[in-house]
Protein backbone atom coordinates (compact mmCIF):
# COMPACT_ATOMS: atom_id res chain seq x y z
CA UNK A 1 0.00 0.00 0.00
CA UNK A 2 3.06 2.56 0.99
CA UNK A 3 4.54 2.25 -2.81
CA UNK A 4 1.10 3.27 -4.04
CA UNK A 5 0.23 5.75 -1.84
CA UNK A 6 3.51 7.63 -2.74
CA UNK A 7 2.68 7.26 -6.34
CA UNK A 8 -0.43 8.62 -5.67
CA UNK A 9 0.87 11.86 -4.08
CA UNK A 10 3.63 12.34 -6.99
CA UNK A 11 0.83 14.49 -9.12
CA UNK A 12 0.57 16.58 -6.13
CA UNK A 13 3.91 17.79 -5.64
CA UNK A 14 3.93 20.68 -8.06
CA UNK A 15 2.01 22.25 -5.32
CA UNK A 16 3.76 24.73 -4.15
CA UNK A 17 2.25 24.22 -0.88
CA UNK A 18 2.33 20.63 -0.16
CA UNK A 19 4.90 19.44 1.75
CA UNK A 20 6.29 16.11 3.22
CA UNK A 21 8.23 15.77 6.71
CA UNK A 22 9.64 12.16 7.74
CA UNK A 23 11.09 11.09 10.89
CA UNK A 24 14.27 9.94 9.20
CA UNK A 25 12.10 6.97 7.54
CA UNK A 26 10.85 5.72 4.24
CA UNK A 27 14.22 3.99 2.66
CA UNK A 28 12.99 2.32 -0.53
CA UNK A 29 9.65 4.32 -0.20
CA UNK A 30 9.55 8.35 0.25
CA UNK A 31 12.46 8.40 -2.46
CA UNK A 32 10.54 9.43 -5.29
CA UNK A 33 8.39 12.13 -3.22
CA UNK A 34 12.25 12.85 -1.72
CA UNK A 35 13.19 13.75 -5.52
CA UNK A 36 10.17 15.83 -6.64
CA UNK A 37 9.59 17.72 -3.63
CA UNK A 38 12.99 18.99 -3.44
CA UNK A 39 13.33 21.97 -0.06
CA UNK A 40 9.69 20.39 0.23
CA UNK A 41 10.52 17.02 2.00
CA UNK A 42 11.93 17.45 5.24
CA UNK A 43 13.65 14.56 6.76
CA UNK A 44 12.95 16.34 10.15
CA UNK A 45 15.36 13.55 12.30
CA UNK A 46 15.04 11.17 14.68
CA UNK A 47 12.78 14.31 16.67
CA UNK A 48 9.08 13.59 16.06
CA UNK A 49 7.66 15.69 19.01
CA UNK A 50 9.52 18.96 16.85
CA UNK A 51 8.55 17.31 13.86
CA UNK A 52 4.57 17.53 14.56
CA UNK A 53 4.28 20.87 16.18
CA UNK A 54 6.47 21.89 13.50
CA UNK A 55 4.33 20.69 10.62
CA UNK A 56 1.56 22.87 12.70
CA UNK A 57 3.37 25.57 12.26
CA UNK A 58 3.54 25.31 8.28
CA UNK A 59 -0.01 24.31 8.00
CA UNK A 60 -1.20 27.16 10.19
CA UNK A 61 0.38 29.57 7.60
CA UNK A 62 -1.19 27.55 4.78
CA UNK A 63 1.02 25.27 3.82
CA UNK A 64 -0.03 21.18 3.38
CA UNK A 65 2.27 18.93 5.21
CA UNK A 66 2.09 15.56 5.48
CA UNK A 67 4.09 13.26 7.92
CA UNK A 68 5.64 9.94 7.68
CA UNK A 69 6.82 7.94 10.23
CA UNK A 70 5.86 4.41 11.71
CA UNK A 71 2.91 4.50 13.84
CA UNK A 72 3.32 4.47 17.44
CA UNK A 73 6.38 7.37 16.72
CA UNK A 74 3.59 9.86 15.75
CA UNK A 75 0.72 8.53 18.00
CA UNK A 76 2.55 7.43 21.17
CA UNK A 77 5.60 9.68 21.04
CA UNK A 78 4.07 12.66 20.22
CA UNK A 79 0.68 13.01 21.15
CA UNK A 80 0.53 15.95 23.01
CA UNK A 81 2.36 17.62 19.95
CA UNK A 82 -0.64 16.48 17.72
CA UNK A 83 -3.40 16.98 20.42
CA UNK A 84 -2.48 20.60 21.47
CA UNK A 85 -1.03 21.87 18.00
CA UNK A 86 -2.50 20.14 15.14
CA UNK A 87 -6.22 19.14 16.40
CA UNK A 88 -6.82 21.79 19.01
CA UNK A 89 -6.42 24.19 16.41
CA UNK A 90 -7.85 22.15 13.28
CA UNK A 91 -5.09 21.92 11.12
CA UNK A 92 -4.56 20.23 7.93
CA UNK A 93 -1.94 18.58 8.76
CA UNK A 94 -1.88 14.38 7.42
CA UNK A 95 0.08 11.85 9.49
CA UNK A 96 0.46 8.63 7.63
CA UNK A 97 1.54 6.08 10.61
CA UNK A 98 2.87 3.05 9.04
CA UNK A 99 2.29 -0.03 10.31
CA UNK A 100 -1.38 -1.22 10.97
CA UNK A 101 -2.00 -3.65 14.79
CA UNK A 102 0.94 -6.24 14.19
CA UNK A 103 2.10 -5.06 11.03
CA UNK A 104 5.46 -5.11 12.19
CA UNK A 105 5.21 -9.14 13.45
CA UNK A 106 8.36 -10.01 14.55
CA UNK A 107 10.41 -6.03 14.85
CA UNK A 108 8.13 -6.21 18.27
CA UNK A 109 5.68 -4.37 20.46
CA UNK A 110 7.51 -0.99 20.25
CA UNK A 111 6.12 -1.18 16.63
CA UNK A 112 3.07 -2.13 16.73
CA UNK A 113 -0.20 0.18 16.83
CA UNK A 114 -2.88 -1.69 18.80
CA UNK A 115 -4.25 1.75 20.17
CA UNK A 116 -3.83 4.44 17.43
CA UNK A 117 -7.07 4.40 16.17
CA UNK A 118 -8.92 4.80 19.41
CA UNK A 119 -6.10 7.63 20.79
CA UNK A 120 -6.63 9.62 17.20
CA UNK A 121 -10.00 9.53 16.92
CA UNK A 122 -10.46 10.86 20.49
CA UNK A 123 -9.03 14.06 19.39
CA UNK A 124 -11.30 17.05 18.40
CA UNK A 125 -11.11 17.62 14.81
CA UNK A 126 -9.29 14.30 13.96
CA UNK A 127 -10.41 11.98 11.27
CA UNK A 128 -8.68 8.44 11.03
CA UNK A 129 -8.52 6.69 7.64
CA UNK A 130 -8.26 2.92 7.98
CA UNK A 131 -7.69 1.54 4.01
CA UNK A 132 -7.96 -1.68 3.12
CA UNK A 133 -6.74 -2.47 -0.34
CA UNK A 134 -4.05 -0.19 -2.30
CA UNK A 135 -6.58 0.59 -4.67
CA UNK A 136 -8.37 3.00 -1.78
CA UNK A 137 -5.70 5.37 -2.76
CA UNK A 138 -7.46 5.57 -5.83
CA UNK A 139 -9.75 7.69 -3.90
CA UNK A 140 -8.42 8.10 -0.58
CA UNK A 141 -5.36 10.64 -1.49
CA UNK A 142 -7.42 13.49 -3.08
CA UNK A 143 -9.61 13.18 -0.31
CA UNK A 144 -6.66 13.60 2.17
CA UNK A 145 -4.99 16.31 -0.11
CA UNK A 146 -7.69 18.63 0.21
CA UNK A 147 -8.81 18.15 4.10
CA UNK A 148 -9.15 21.59 5.99
CA UNK A 149 -8.66 19.07 9.33
CA UNK A 150 -6.20 16.57 11.26
CA UNK A 151 -5.91 13.18 9.69
CA UNK A 152 -4.26 10.37 10.73
CA UNK A 153 -3.90 7.04 8.21
CA UNK A 154 -3.21 4.04 9.37
CA UNK A 155 -1.29 2.71 6.73
CA UNK A 156 -1.36 -1.37 7.55
CA UNK A 157 -0.94 -4.03 4.11
CA UNK A 158 -2.87 -4.62 1.57
CA UNK A 159 -4.05 -8.42 2.55
CA UNK A 160 -6.69 -9.60 -0.33
CA UNK A 161 -5.83 -11.39 -3.42
CA UNK A 162 -4.12 -10.40 -6.03
CA UNK A 163 -6.89 -10.89 -8.22
CA UNK A 164 -9.38 -8.49 -6.09
CA UNK A 165 -10.63 -5.47 -7.68
CA UNK A 166 -12.36 -3.67 -4.47
CA UNK A 167 -15.36 -1.39 -4.56
CA UNK A 168 -14.61 2.40 -4.72
CA UNK A 169 -13.32 3.79 -0.54
CA UNK A 170 -15.94 4.49 1.46
CA UNK A 171 -16.92 5.05 5.08
CA UNK A 172 -18.16 1.38 5.20
CA UNK A 173 -18.29 -1.17 2.74
CA UNK A 174 -19.86 -4.46 1.44
CA UNK A 175 -17.52 -6.45 0.65
CA UNK A 176 -18.98 -10.28 0.28
CA UNK A 177 -22.92 -10.37 0.59
CA UNK A 178 -23.31 -13.74 2.87
CA UNK A 179 -25.99 -15.87 3.93
CA UNK A 180 -25.20 -16.24 8.23
CA UNK A 181 -24.30 -12.70 10.40
CA UNK A 182 -21.80 -10.56 9.65
CA UNK A 183 -18.20 -9.49 10.00
CA UNK A 184 -17.26 -6.06 10.13
CA UNK A 185 -13.63 -5.52 10.29
CA UNK A 186 -11.09 -2.69 9.23
CA UNK A 187 -7.57 -2.26 7.47
CA UNK A 188 -5.89 -5.18 5.79
CA UNK A 189 -7.89 -7.49 8.28
CA UNK A 190 -10.29 -7.07 5.41
CA UNK A 191 -8.08 -8.71 2.87
CA UNK A 192 -7.62 -11.50 5.29
CA UNK A 193 -10.72 -11.82 5.46
CA UNK A 194 -12.11 -12.16 1.87
CA UNK A 195 -9.17 -15.23 1.76
CA UNK A 196 -10.66 -16.85 4.80
CA UNK A 197 -14.46 -16.65 4.03
CA UNK A 198 -14.18 -17.94 0.63
CA UNK A 199 -12.50 -21.31 2.20
CA UNK A 200 -16.12 -21.32 4.41
CA UNK A 201 -19.44 -23.64 3.65
CA UNK A 202 -21.99 -21.37 1.52
CA UNK A 203 -24.58 -21.58 3.95
CA UNK A 204 -22.01 -20.10 7.10
CA UNK A 205 -21.04 -17.60 5.11
CA UNK A 206 -21.52 -14.37 6.56
CA UNK A 207 -21.59 -10.54 5.07
CA UNK A 208 -18.49 -9.01 5.14
CA UNK A 209 -18.03 -5.48 5.72
CA UNK A 210 -15.33 -3.25 5.85
CA UNK A 211 -15.10 0.46 7.96
CA UNK A 212 -12.63 3.03 6.69
CA UNK A 213 -13.13 5.59 8.81
CA UNK A 214 -12.94 6.92 12.59
CA UNK A 215 -14.80 7.56 14.94
CA UNK A 216 -17.57 6.06 14.08
CA UNK A 217 -20.46 8.52 13.30
CA UNK A 218 -24.21 6.70 12.92
CA UNK A 219 -25.11 8.87 10.06
CA UNK A 220 -22.24 7.50 8.01
CA UNK A 221 -23.60 4.04 8.25
CA UNK A 222 -24.95 2.32 5.12
CA UNK A 223 -28.66 1.75 5.36
CA UNK A 224 -28.19 -1.65 4.25
CA UNK A 225 -25.44 -2.27 6.95
CA UNK A 226 -27.64 -1.87 9.53
CA UNK A 227 -30.66 -3.52 8.05
CA UNK A 228 -28.80 -6.72 7.80
CA UNK A 229 -27.41 -6.13 11.43
CA UNK A 230 -30.57 -6.32 12.83
CA UNK A 231 -31.75 -9.24 10.60
CA UNK A 232 -29.08 -11.57 11.06
CA UNK A 233 -28.03 -14.05 13.23
CA UNK A 234 -24.49 -11.99 14.92
CA UNK A 235 -22.70 -9.24 14.54
CA UNK A 236 -18.83 -9.92 14.86
CA UNK A 237 -16.57 -7.04 14.86
CA UNK A 238 -12.87 -7.98 14.73
CA UNK A 239 -9.59 -5.71 14.09
CA UNK A 240 -6.09 -5.49 15.18
CA UNK A 241 -6.88 -2.99 17.76
CA UNK A 242 -7.61 -3.14 21.45
CA UNK A 243 -10.90 -3.12 22.58
CA UNK A 244 -10.34 0.17 24.54
CA UNK A 245 -11.47 3.34 21.71
CA UNK A 246 -11.32 0.55 19.05
CA UNK A 247 -14.02 0.31 16.24
CA UNK A 248 -15.76 -2.82 18.46
CA UNK A 249 -16.59 -0.37 21.21
CA UNK A 250 -17.05 2.71 19.10
CA UNK A 251 -19.52 0.89 16.72
CA UNK A 252 -21.84 -0.89 19.46
CA UNK A 253 -22.07 2.25 21.39
CA UNK A 254 -23.15 4.02 18.12
CA UNK A 255 -25.54 1.53 16.94
CA UNK A 256 -27.06 0.56 20.33
CA UNK A 257 -27.79 4.17 20.93
CA UNK A 258 -29.93 4.70 17.74
CA UNK A 259 -31.89 1.73 18.70
CA UNK A 260 -29.92 -0.79 16.27
CA UNK A 261 -29.44 -4.02 18.03
CA UNK A 262 -27.94 -7.06 16.98
CA UNK A 263 -29.24 -10.50 18.02
CA UNK A 264 -25.61 -11.67 18.99
CA UNK A 265 -23.23 -9.31 18.96
CA UNK A 266 -19.25 -10.94 19.39
CA UNK A 267 -15.81 -8.77 19.23
CA UNK A 268 -12.59 -10.38 18.39
CA UNK A 269 -9.68 -7.90 19.10
CA UNK A 270 -5.83 -7.44 20.07
CA UNK A 271 -5.57 -8.21 23.84
CA UNK A 272 -1.64 -7.29 24.01
CA UNK A 273 1.09 -9.61 23.96
CA UNK A 274 -0.35 -12.76 26.00
CA UNK A 275 2.76 -15.19 25.99
CA UNK A 276 5.24 -12.34 25.36
CA UNK A 277 6.87 -14.23 22.93
CA UNK A 278 7.53 -11.95 19.30
CA UNK A 279 6.44 -13.62 16.07
CA UNK A 280 5.31 -12.71 13.05
CA UNK A 281 1.91 -10.57 12.38
CA UNK A 282 -0.11 -13.98 11.54
CA UNK A 283 1.63 -15.51 15.00
CA UNK A 284 -0.12 -12.08 16.93
CA UNK A 285 -2.50 -12.84 15.39
CA UNK A 286 -3.88 -15.92 15.82
CA UNK A 287 -3.10 -15.57 19.63
CA UNK A 288 -5.63 -12.78 20.15
CA UNK A 289 -8.03 -14.74 18.45
CA UNK A 290 -8.03 -12.42 15.19
CA UNK A 291 -6.24 -14.10 12.82
CA UNK A 292 -7.82 -16.52 9.93
CA UNK A 293 -7.50 -19.77 11.71
CA UNK A 294 -9.43 -18.39 14.83
CA UNK A 295 -11.66 -16.67 13.07
CA UNK A 296 -12.71 -19.49 10.62
CA UNK A 297 -13.37 -21.36 13.58
CA UNK A 298 -15.64 -18.70 14.89
CA UNK A 299 -17.73 -18.77 11.65
CA UNK A 300 -17.98 -22.46 11.08
CA UNK A 301 -19.05 -22.73 14.58
CA UNK A 302 -21.17 -19.36 15.31
CA UNK B 1 2.76 51.97 23.29
CA UNK B 2 -0.73 53.56 25.06
CA UNK B 3 1.28 53.22 28.51
CA UNK B 4 4.71 53.12 29.92
CA UNK B 5 6.32 49.74 31.18
CA UNK B 6 5.47 51.01 34.65
CA UNK B 7 2.04 51.63 33.75
CA UNK B 8 2.05 48.44 32.06
CA UNK B 9 3.43 46.27 35.17
CA UNK B 10 0.77 48.59 37.19
CA UNK B 11 -1.99 47.27 35.06
CA UNK B 12 -0.52 43.91 35.26
CA UNK B 13 -0.48 43.61 39.30
CA UNK B 14 -4.07 45.16 39.35
CA UNK B 15 -5.08 42.25 37.15
CA UNK B 16 -3.76 40.15 38.84
CA UNK B 17 -5.50 41.50 41.95
CA UNK B 18 -8.66 41.57 40.40
CA UNK B 19 -8.76 38.32 38.79
CA UNK B 20 -9.62 35.79 42.05
CA UNK B 21 -7.51 32.09 41.63
CA UNK B 22 -5.44 33.48 39.19
CA UNK B 23 -1.00 32.31 39.63
CA UNK B 24 1.91 32.26 38.26
CA UNK B 25 2.49 36.13 39.14
CA UNK B 26 6.11 35.71 39.48
CA UNK B 27 6.82 34.98 35.78
CA UNK B 28 4.39 36.98 34.86
CA UNK B 29 6.38 39.69 36.41
CA UNK B 30 9.65 38.51 35.41
CA UNK B 31 8.61 38.06 31.32
CA UNK B 32 6.85 41.59 31.70
CA UNK B 33 9.96 43.70 30.55
CA UNK B 34 10.77 41.00 27.78
CA UNK B 35 7.46 41.20 26.35
CA UNK B 36 6.85 44.73 27.01
CA UNK B 37 10.35 46.24 24.88
CA UNK B 38 9.42 43.69 21.98
CA UNK B 39 6.46 44.72 21.20
CA UNK B 40 7.43 48.32 21.93
CA UNK B 41 10.81 48.10 19.90
CA UNK B 42 10.78 45.20 17.23
CA UNK B 43 7.64 43.83 16.92
CA UNK B 44 5.57 44.53 13.86
CA UNK B 45 1.88 42.70 13.74
CA UNK B 46 1.99 43.22 9.96
CA UNK B 47 4.57 40.90 9.03
CA UNK B 48 5.69 38.96 12.34
CA UNK B 49 3.99 36.54 15.07
CA UNK B 50 4.21 35.93 18.60
CA UNK B 51 4.38 32.85 20.16
CA UNK B 52 4.18 32.21 23.98
CA UNK B 53 5.60 29.17 24.98
CA UNK B 54 5.85 29.86 28.49
CA UNK B 55 1.79 30.04 28.31
CA UNK B 56 1.33 30.38 32.10
CA UNK B 57 2.38 34.11 32.42
CA UNK B 58 -0.63 35.02 29.87
CA UNK B 59 -1.68 37.76 32.01
CA UNK B 60 1.86 39.41 31.25
CA UNK B 61 0.93 39.03 27.62
CA UNK B 62 -2.58 40.30 27.87
CA UNK B 63 -1.93 43.60 29.99
CA UNK B 64 1.47 44.11 27.23
CA UNK B 65 -1.44 43.58 24.12
CA UNK B 66 -3.23 45.90 26.21
CA UNK B 67 -0.59 48.79 25.98
CA UNK B 68 -0.17 47.68 22.34
CA UNK B 69 -3.80 48.57 21.87
CA UNK B 70 -4.62 45.27 20.33
CA UNK B 71 -7.23 44.38 23.20
CA UNK B 72 -9.05 47.15 25.24
CA UNK B 73 -10.03 47.22 28.79
CA UNK B 74 -13.00 45.42 28.46
CA UNK B 75 -11.89 42.85 27.33
CA UNK B 76 -8.67 42.22 29.43
CA UNK B 77 -11.36 42.71 32.27
CA UNK B 78 -12.31 39.05 31.60
CA UNK B 79 -8.98 37.61 32.06
CA UNK B 80 -9.47 34.15 33.93
CA UNK B 81 -13.44 34.77 34.07
CA UNK B 82 -15.23 31.90 34.84
CA UNK B 83 -17.88 32.52 32.77
CA UNK B 84 -16.24 32.14 28.81
CA UNK B 85 -13.52 34.25 28.15
CA UNK B 86 -10.89 34.68 25.81
CA UNK B 87 -8.14 35.30 28.34
CA UNK B 88 -7.41 32.16 30.07
CA UNK B 89 -4.91 31.15 32.65
CA UNK B 90 -2.90 29.81 29.47
CA UNK B 91 -3.01 31.85 25.73
CA UNK B 92 -5.62 31.06 23.80
CA UNK B 93 -5.45 31.27 19.82
CA UNK B 94 -8.42 33.55 19.33
CA UNK B 95 -7.01 36.99 20.51
CA UNK B 96 -5.18 38.43 17.79
CA UNK B 97 -4.21 36.95 14.72
CA UNK B 98 -0.41 37.46 15.31
CA UNK B 99 -0.69 35.15 18.42
CA UNK B 100 -1.27 31.50 16.00
CA UNK B 101 -1.31 29.14 18.73
CA UNK B 102 -2.71 28.57 22.25
CA UNK B 103 -0.22 27.32 24.57
CA UNK B 104 0.18 26.49 28.26
CA UNK B 105 2.11 22.68 27.61
CA UNK B 106 5.94 23.56 28.01
CA UNK B 107 8.35 22.25 25.14
CA UNK B 108 6.18 23.39 22.38
CA UNK B 109 6.40 26.86 21.64
CA UNK B 110 10.05 26.93 19.60
CA UNK B 111 8.36 23.53 17.63
CA UNK B 112 5.59 25.81 16.42
CA UNK B 113 7.82 28.63 16.28
CA UNK B 114 10.50 26.97 13.67
CA UNK B 115 7.46 25.60 12.05
CA UNK B 116 5.93 29.24 11.53
CA UNK B 117 9.41 30.51 9.93
CA UNK B 118 10.02 27.75 8.14
CA UNK B 119 6.66 28.49 6.42
CA UNK B 120 7.46 32.27 5.94
CA UNK B 121 10.86 31.28 4.23
CA UNK B 122 8.14 28.58 1.97
CA UNK B 123 6.05 31.53 1.41
CA UNK B 124 8.65 34.35 0.90
CA UNK B 125 7.93 36.09 3.55
CA UNK B 126 9.52 39.24 5.29
CA UNK B 127 9.47 39.15 8.95
CA UNK B 128 9.99 37.36 12.17
CA UNK B 129 9.04 34.84 14.76
CA UNK B 130 9.59 35.39 18.42
CA UNK B 131 9.08 33.05 20.79
CA UNK B 132 9.46 33.33 24.84
CA UNK B 133 10.42 30.54 26.97
CA UNK B 134 11.46 29.83 30.34
CA UNK B 135 14.04 28.74 31.36
CA UNK B 136 12.95 25.51 33.08
CA UNK B 137 11.09 24.52 30.49
CA UNK B 138 14.49 23.72 28.55
CA UNK B 139 14.67 20.65 30.01
CA UNK B 140 12.10 19.54 27.55
CA UNK B 141 13.85 17.27 25.17
CA UNK B 142 11.34 18.76 22.35
CA UNK B 143 12.88 22.43 22.91
CA UNK B 144 16.70 21.09 21.62
CA UNK B 145 14.95 19.23 19.35
CA UNK B 146 13.53 22.16 17.99
CA UNK B 147 16.80 24.35 18.46
CA UNK B 148 18.83 21.59 16.01
CA UNK B 149 16.14 21.56 13.74
CA UNK B 150 16.26 25.79 13.77
CA UNK B 151 20.00 25.78 12.79
CA UNK B 152 19.86 23.10 10.40
CA UNK B 153 17.10 25.03 8.16
CA UNK B 154 18.82 28.42 9.25
CA UNK B 155 15.88 29.83 10.18
CA UNK B 156 17.24 33.12 11.22
CA UNK B 157 13.97 34.67 11.26
CA UNK B 158 13.33 33.13 14.50
CA UNK B 159 14.19 35.01 17.60
CA UNK B 160 13.34 33.11 20.33
CA UNK B 161 14.05 34.44 24.20
CA UNK B 162 14.52 32.88 27.48
CA UNK B 163 13.27 34.29 31.10
CA UNK B 164 15.83 33.17 32.96
CA UNK B 165 14.59 33.77 36.28
CA UNK B 166 16.05 30.18 37.89
CA UNK B 167 13.16 28.98 39.18
CA UNK B 168 10.78 26.38 38.32
CA UNK B 169 7.44 24.80 39.14
CA UNK B 170 8.92 23.00 42.75
CA UNK B 171 12.63 24.57 42.56
CA UNK B 172 15.53 26.51 41.42
CA UNK B 173 16.71 25.02 38.07
CA UNK B 174 20.08 24.85 39.06
CA UNK B 175 19.13 22.38 41.57
CA UNK B 176 16.56 20.28 39.28
CA UNK B 177 18.61 20.03 36.53
CA UNK B 178 22.45 21.61 37.99
CA UNK B 179 21.62 24.53 34.75
CA UNK B 180 22.50 27.95 35.04
CA UNK B 181 22.10 30.75 32.24
CA UNK B 182 25.72 30.96 31.81
CA UNK B 183 25.67 26.83 30.74
CA UNK B 184 22.24 27.15 29.32
CA UNK B 185 23.58 29.88 26.62
CA UNK B 186 26.78 27.04 26.14
CA UNK B 187 24.70 24.48 25.05
CA UNK B 188 22.50 26.83 22.86
CA UNK B 189 25.78 27.46 21.09
CA UNK B 190 27.12 24.17 20.94
CA UNK B 191 24.11 23.69 18.74
CA UNK B 192 25.08 26.19 16.41
CA UNK B 193 22.70 28.93 17.16
CA UNK B 194 24.11 32.55 18.31
CA UNK B 195 23.23 32.99 22.22
CA UNK B 196 23.57 36.21 23.64
CA UNK B 197 22.73 37.08 27.69
CA UNK B 198 21.12 40.53 28.53
CA UNK B 199 20.25 41.72 32.18
CA UNK B 200 16.58 40.60 31.20
CA UNK B 201 15.21 42.47 34.32
CA UNK B 202 15.55 46.10 33.06
CA UNK B 203 13.95 47.14 29.94
CA UNK B 204 17.13 49.40 28.57
CA UNK B 205 19.21 46.07 28.79
CA UNK B 206 16.42 44.52 26.72
CA UNK B 207 16.56 47.30 24.44
CA UNK B 208 19.99 47.65 23.48
CA UNK B 209 19.80 44.07 23.44
CA UNK B 210 17.39 43.84 20.75
CA UNK B 211 18.90 46.54 18.90
CA UNK B 212 22.17 44.52 18.60
CA UNK B 213 20.90 41.68 17.48
CA UNK B 214 17.77 42.55 15.28
CA UNK B 215 20.22 42.73 11.98
CA UNK B 216 20.30 40.43 9.46
CA UNK B 217 21.95 37.56 10.25
CA UNK B 218 22.10 33.56 8.91
CA UNK B 219 21.97 32.23 12.36
CA UNK B 220 18.51 31.43 14.71
CA UNK B 221 19.62 33.95 17.70
CA UNK B 222 18.36 32.84 21.72
CA UNK B 223 18.47 36.13 23.80
CA UNK B 224 18.67 34.71 27.44
CA UNK B 225 17.40 37.19 29.49
CA UNK B 226 18.78 37.27 33.02
CA UNK B 227 15.17 38.37 35.17
CA UNK B 228 13.83 37.87 39.04
CA UNK B 229 10.97 35.85 39.97
CA UNK B 230 8.29 37.75 41.22
CA UNK B 231 10.50 41.22 40.76
CA UNK B 232 9.16 43.78 43.26
CA UNK B 233 6.82 41.03 45.29
CA UNK B 234 8.69 42.24 48.33
CA UNK B 235 8.96 38.83 50.57
CA UNK B 236 7.58 36.41 47.76
CA UNK B 237 10.67 38.36 45.16
CA UNK B 238 12.74 35.31 43.97
CA UNK B 239 10.79 32.69 45.79
CA UNK B 240 8.94 29.29 44.59
CA UNK B 241 5.92 31.20 46.55
CA UNK B 242 5.88 33.53 43.71
CA UNK B 243 4.74 30.86 41.68
CA UNK B 244 1.63 30.40 43.53
CA UNK B 245 0.53 32.77 45.42
CA UNK B 246 -2.64 34.79 44.91
CA UNK B 247 -2.45 38.60 44.51
CA UNK B 248 -4.94 39.42 48.05
CA UNK B 249 -6.07 43.33 48.07
CA UNK B 250 -3.47 43.64 51.32
CA UNK B 251 -0.61 42.48 49.25
CA UNK B 252 -1.57 44.24 46.38
CA UNK B 253 -1.42 47.44 48.79
CA UNK B 254 2.16 46.00 50.24
CA UNK B 255 3.66 46.05 46.56
CA UNK B 256 2.03 49.51 45.45
CA UNK B 257 2.84 51.27 48.44
CA UNK B 258 6.95 49.69 48.46
CA UNK B 259 6.72 50.87 44.67
CA UNK B 260 5.78 54.49 45.41
CA UNK B 261 9.12 55.13 47.93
Amino acid sequence: MRKTLVDSLLSYCGDKKFCMLCGDLGFNALEPLQEKLGDRFINAGIAEQNMISVAAGLARLGMRPWIYSIAPFIYARAFEQIRNDVCLHNLPVVMIGSGAGYGYGVNGPTHHALEDCGSMSSLQNMTVYTPAFKDDFKYLTKIMICTKHPIYLRLGRDEAPSDYIPDAFSSYRELIHGNKGIILTIGGMAGMLIETIHSIDNEKIPSLWVCGEMPVKFEEMNAVLLNQIQNTDYLLITEDHVSTGGLGEQFITQIMQHGVVPKKFYHRCAKGYITGLYGSQDFYREENGIGPKSLKEFIENA
Amino acid sequence: MNLTYEETRLRLLKLYRDSEGSAHIGGGLSVLPIIYVLFDTVFNEKDDYFVLSKGHVAAALYCVLYAYGAIDENMLRTFYSSNGTHLGGHVSNSIVPFIPFATGALGHGVSLACGLALAKKFNDEKGNVYCVCGDGEWQEGSCWEALGFAVKHKLSNLKVIIDCNGWQGFGLVKDVIGQDIGNLAEKIRVFGANAVICDGGKTDDIRDSFAKNSCETSMTTVMLAKTIKGQGMLEYENTLASHYVSMTEELYNRVIKNEAL
